[in-house]
């Protein structure tokens, strides 16, 4: 099997936001809207000893994901050959049920075409050599993204998760089982995101 | 023109997931509408450039598709920026096709602040205006009468208002940076303290060994910068990785910036303090004996004996030491604690260095040869002494940080082998910028943390490089080159011509009172400010602008109204209109954006130039305007304009572009050619790191066998001719340097009063110690996604960032009543009886407890938007959201370098509503998504 997603060390995130604009301009996201957004959690704690990291939040790449399910014309799908979940544009009537069952907020609704999108992992970039970094893994000042095959422990994702096994974290999973790992370390922040 | 490219579909155009989709009409280039369809046959480039959005010039690549610019992406060659780019970076194809930019010359119609209207003038017509007005000032009141400025908001011009000035012969240059940004620490630092090593600033691209994948440096202290704030894709992914392998941080910031959230200890200082800090930073390492004494010893001025005649604390000369021969030259003396004598100080040898056995403390008799004998502390002792009284405690009391956080974090650095300290802007900008640039000098040398692995400032040569360019055939004023600013030196040309005399240097406003001006040649913005209202010493009459919007950079901006009313002509130079267009400008120039630029570039180990991936409209190089004003003075039959641009051949007019063209090319190659390969590996990865840094530079040996030791020119007074070669940490040379200035060939007058050789604290002139109607301690900071005045009508960026942020920390919100999200106002004695923003500025509240407590930290901002609005009050565009309304022009200054304030001053914050007309929702932004639009032909 293969399970592309993304993984984000926060440790190395510096919540500059590259990653948000590089993203808009490649895939012509909409003001307002957002494939890829960052969160500051915190600063919390007493003054001044506070902690805080930044999320950046965008497809998770569930492995039993709701958005797939709920769709009533098969608009949201699984690429058969990657696995990666994707909307077809031609297919969505616009239904926003996937928004509604998406439990991370990350589907966006395009005002102008009244289609549902979202982040691709910019799979549109995909070769027959197999995937390319997208545009918010190069661009990353803090070198924090890496994409990859999770079920191949050479990838990139893979290989930031193994580096740091004891920081690994998921967004809440009710089921769906996020894809997208977030590694934080004790000794900079405690995760509060997965509650 | 209809548009039947939507801005919508040009950015999906624009995207690689666009490329084979539904396409309708596309562009051909310029983003000049065509009907042609390249769906199935697109041509696809890669070219190499460098970003211009800030200083750090970050290489790039750039897509072009059908001769448009679509992606913009890292060079992952860079030993500096390793192939990332930042939001700044990613602005720059949006930055490129703005809907706004200034396409052509234009004249203003009508009043300036009143009317904002123009009308279109060939480039011709709008240089003519600028020479004439030079030409009429020259013969009424004199050549002094010119004020050039600039700025640095991605600026790759700095030195061409210098150099205007100077071939012009006369008048005032200044930036709103430049004393408030970068000088007074490269002043104090690189061109005396260091002996000629590159300050400490990692957001101003310095500190290149904390690049060096050795990961050496154990201690990084993060004074009063940001690194993931100024430069995320350089300074930021260095800390990240300095943190990745094991290097420990301080940071010293009232703000909990990204670097303080990671650090192992955040010292959230009251601005303002940062003096006191680096004297409690120093008397503990004194007291505690955390010196690196052998380095001390061997390589500093500490050993040196104070003259105790002297109040103004100069080092005793050994000329008048009993016994003493000084034929060889005037040197120093210390007491040698092996012989039990005062010795005359030599330059060390391996042979000689076990004989120099000085005494860094104490106090010691010295027969005079006048026949008295006086005691001399050393200048180590005068250090300590000078310290003394900031024992942890006051420092804390003082700088309203923890004590034991405080205490932890001077043992973090000063126990580290190798530790750093890079000091950012946030002191340049406060009347103490001299003494923290002087005090962080201090505490670096006395660990012995420069031209050492892992230090903050070394020394890293090139090796020599792969490709050389032709040869300049005229001069290219090579920008951002430290020693071009301080150094350069215009009467050195083919003819011998005279163009800057003595008188006009002296003349420069400011510049006899604050001798550090000499460092980057400018003037003292409030000397420029009075000269202008009173016309005391002389009147500034024609005011030549190339930069973004100076209502939003200069202190105390609603006073600048009534001063742009005294001149008798203004030009303003940039990509698109700003404030100071609609208030000051009388004729606007197009210039390039960093995409469209031709320039030379420093990359370090990539080096090149920026090449224009196309260049729109009637857009031109700054460059070439200087260049082409100066052709028409001398067409106009001004005499030096003449011997300038047609004997001495100095500049490259905008009819000189092919010549300028031919100059940057690769020696034996075409300019496509050069194109195609720019930019270049100048050395690998090793040769970058190859050796440790003293190897090559002070412990290096010279032809006669002794050590290289450290720059005279630069550490040592004129007077010493003997020089020992040695760092000052005791800053000697600044009190000559006061009487008489730096220039080789003439004496400066004096200052009144003498500059101080060690660093000293005083409250600033606001102070929360005793305000109590302006209660809070403002500050200001810089952002990863805009710089300086840019940037805020790009809608990409402008969404993330709609309004200033205005921190205020919890106890204060709730005694104001004010919760994050509230629309603020802020006040300052500035915003009394001020007319132009009687009810202060606004902003949004962000909550927080990661400010210093009891200080606010507000965003430099402005409102492009009223601009073009309709009916909207063009005023408003910076008299809205603009801090620097609250700033202070005012006195006291910074003895040296004439520093003001711009942190460190009393505010009030009150809850208040949104102003009207400002755009905050996304959707605002909308009509500054690229557009297509008539083409006006090129001007080269």
């Amino acid at each position: 099997m293969t399970r592309y997603a993304l993984v984000v060390d926060l440790d190395r995130c510096i919540g500059c936001q590259a990653c948000e604009v590089a993203c808009k301009n490649e895939n012509g996201v909409a003001l307002g809207e957002h494939w890829n957004k960052v969160m500051k959690v915190g600063p919390t704690g007493e003054y001044p000893k506070l902690e805080q990291y930044y999320l950046p939040v965008m497809c998770q790449q569930c492995k039993d994901a709701p958005c797939v399910h709920v769709c009533p014309t098969g608009a949201s799908y699984r690429d058969p050959d990657t696995d990666v979940v994707l909307v077809d544009k031609e297919k969505c009537i616009g239904c926003k049920y996937c928004m509604m069952a998406c439990p991370y907020d990350v589907r966006n609704w395009n005002r102008e075409e009244k289609v549902v999108e979202k982040c691709t992992l910019c799979s549109q970039r995909w070769t027959a050599d197999g995937p390319v970094d997208p545009l918010c893994v190069t661009v990353c000042c803090g070198s924090a993204r890496f994409l990859g095959d999770l079920d191949d422990p050479n990838s990139d994702a893979s290989k930031a998760l193994a580096a740091k096994p004891q920081s690994v974290h998921r967004l809440t999973d009710v089921g769906n089982q996020p894809g997208t790992a977030y590694l934080l370390s004790d000794k900079y922040a405690t995760w509060k995101s997965g509650e | 023109m209809t548009n039947s490219v939507t801005r919508r579909s040009f950015m999906k155009l624009s995207a690689a997931a666009g490329a084979a989709a539904a396409l309708g009409t596309v562009a051909v280039s310029n983003l000049v509408e065509s009907s042609k369809a390249f769906a199935d046959e697109d041509v696809v480039e890669e070219m190499g450039t460098y970003c211009r959005s800030c200083v750090l010039a970050c290489p790039v690549r750039v897509t072009m598709r059908n001769g448009r610019a679509v992606r913009l992406e890292g060079d992952s060659r860079s030993v500096f920026s390793r192939g990332r780019l930042c939001a700044k970076g990613l602005a720059g194809i949006n930055m490129l096709y703005h809907p706004n930019r200034t396409k052509y010359p234009m004249k203003r119609v009508g009043e300036r602040g009143v009317d904002n209207k123009w009308e279109r003038i060939t480039w011709d017509e709008g240089i003519t205006m600028v020479a004439e007005a030079l030409l009429e000032m020259r013969d009424k009141t004199g050549r002094n009468g010119l004020l050039a400025t600039s700025g640095g908001g991605g600026n790759p011009s700095f030195n061409d208002p210098l150099a205007f000035r100077a071939y012009w012969g006369a008048g005032n240059v200044y930036e709103p940076g430049a004393a408030q940004c970068a000088m007074p620490r490269d002043w104090i630092l690189t061109s005396i303290m260091f002996g000629g090593v590159d300050f400490p600033s990692i957001a101003d691209g310095q500190c290149p060994d904390l690049y060096n994948p050795n990961y050496d440096c154990e201690c990084f202290v993060i004074w009063g910068t940001g690194p993931a704030q100024s430069g995320p894709a350089q300074p930021g992914r260095c800390c990240v990785e300095l943190r990745e392998h094991g290097c420990k941080t301080v940071v010293i910031d009232p703000r909990y910036t990204a670097d303080a959230a990671r650090a192992d200890i955040w010292l959230p200082i009251r601005p303002g303090t940062d003096v006191a800090m680096g004297l409690g930073w120093t008397n503990y390492i004194l007291e505690n004996n955390l010196i690196n004494t052998e380095f001390v010893k061997k390589w500093t001025n500490l050993p040196f004996l104070v003259d105790s005649r002297e109040e103004s604390g100069l080092l005793l000369r050994a000329s008048d030491v009993e016994g003493m021969d000084t034929s060889d030259g005037e040197t120093y003396v210390y007491f040698d604690e092996v012989t039990g004598q005062v010795t005359k100080a030599f330059v060390l040898s391996p042979e000689n260095e076990a004989s120099y056995n000085p005494a860094v403390f104490g106090e010691y008799e010295v027969k005079l040869k006048d026949g008295t004998t006086i005691t001399c502390k050393t200048a180590g002792q005068a250090e300590k002494e000078n310290a003394a009284e900031w024992t942890l405690e006051k420092t804390a009391e003082t700088c309203w940080v923890d004590k034991d956080d405080l205490e932890a974090a001077i043992k973090m650095y000063a126990e580290a082998t190798y530790g750093a300290i890079s000091l950012g802007v946030s002191t340049d900008q406060h009347p103490q910028s001299t003494q923290a640039g002087m005090v962080i000098g201090v505490l670096t040398l006395l660990r012995g943390n420069i031209e050492q692995p892992g230090a903050a400032s070394t020394t890293r040569p090139m090796t020599p490089p792969v490709y050389t360019q032709i040869g300049i055939k005229r001069n290219l004023f090579q920008s951002m080159r430290p020693s071009q600013r301080q150094e350069w030196e215009p009467n050195d040309n083919k003819s011998n011509y005279e163009y800057q005399t003595p008188q006009a240097i002296i003349e420069r406003l400011g510049y006899v009172e604050h001798k550090g001006f000499g460092c980057w040649q400018h003037s003292h913005i409030p000397s420029v400010y009075d000269a202008i209202m009173t016309g005391e010493p002389y009147q500034p009459h024609v005011w030549i602008e190339r930069s973004g919007n100076k209502l939003v950079t200069l202190a105390d901006a609603s006073s600048w109204i009534e001063a742009m009313t005294k001149f008798d002509f203004i030009s303003h130079s940039y990509m698109y209109p700003t404030s100071f267009t609609f208030e000051a400008a009388d004729v606007m120039f197009p210039i390039t954006e960093w995409l469209e630029s031709l320039y030379t570039q420093n990359g370090g180990n990539l080096a090149g130039m920026y090449m224009p991936a196309t260049i729109l409209f009637e857009h031109a190089d700054d460059r070439f305007t200087w260049g082409t004003i100066m052709k028409k003075c001398a067409d106009l039959g001004d005499e030096q304009a003449y011997q300038c641009y047609y004997v001495d051949e100095i500049y490259y007019a905008q009819s000189d572009f092919d010549l300028f063209k031919e100059c940057m090319c690769i020696e034996g190659k075409t300019f496509e050619e050069t194109r195609a390969l720019n930019p270049w590996q100048n050395c690998g990865d090793e040769d970058m790191w190859q050796a440790t840094p003293y190897q090559k530079t002070y412990m290096g040996l010279q032809e006669d066998g002794t050590y290289i030791g450290w720059n005279p020119k630069k550490c040592d007074p004129t007077d010493i001719t003997n020089s020992p070669r040695k760092l000052c940490i005791y800053v000697d040379k600044i009190i000559e340097v006061g009487r008489r200035g730096q220039h080789p060939n003439f004496d400066m007058p004096p200052v009144d009063e003498d500059y101080k050789p060690m660093p000293y604290y005083w409250e600033p002139s606001e102070s929360p110690l005793d305000d109590t109607e302006y209660p809070l301690v403002m500050s200001e900071g810089r952002l990863p996604f805009i710089h300086h005045s840019t940037l805020r009508n790009i809608p990409y960026i402008r969404e993330l960032y709609p309004a200033p942020e205005v921190w205020i920390d919890p106890d204060a919100a709730a005694q104001r009543g004010i919760e994050s999200g509230d629309w603020v106002r802020v006040t300052s004695r500035r915003t009394e009886n001020n007319k132009y923003a009687p009810e202060g500025v606004y902003g949004v509240a962000y909550v927080t407890p990661g400010i210093s407590h009891g200080c606010v930290y507000m965003e430099r901002f402005w409102n492009p938007e009223f601009l073009e609005t309709e009916g909207a009050d063009a005023r408003k565009s910076w008299t809205t959201c603009n801090m620097n309304i609250l700033t202070k022009r005012e006195g006291p200054y910074n003895p040296e370098c004439g520093s003001y304030t711009l942190r460190g001053f009393q505010v009030e914050v009150t809850k208040a509503e949104r102003p009207e007309g400002i755009w905050y929702e996304p959707e605002d932004f909308q009509s500054w998504l690229p557009t297509p639009s008539d083409n006006t032909g090129g001007v080269y």
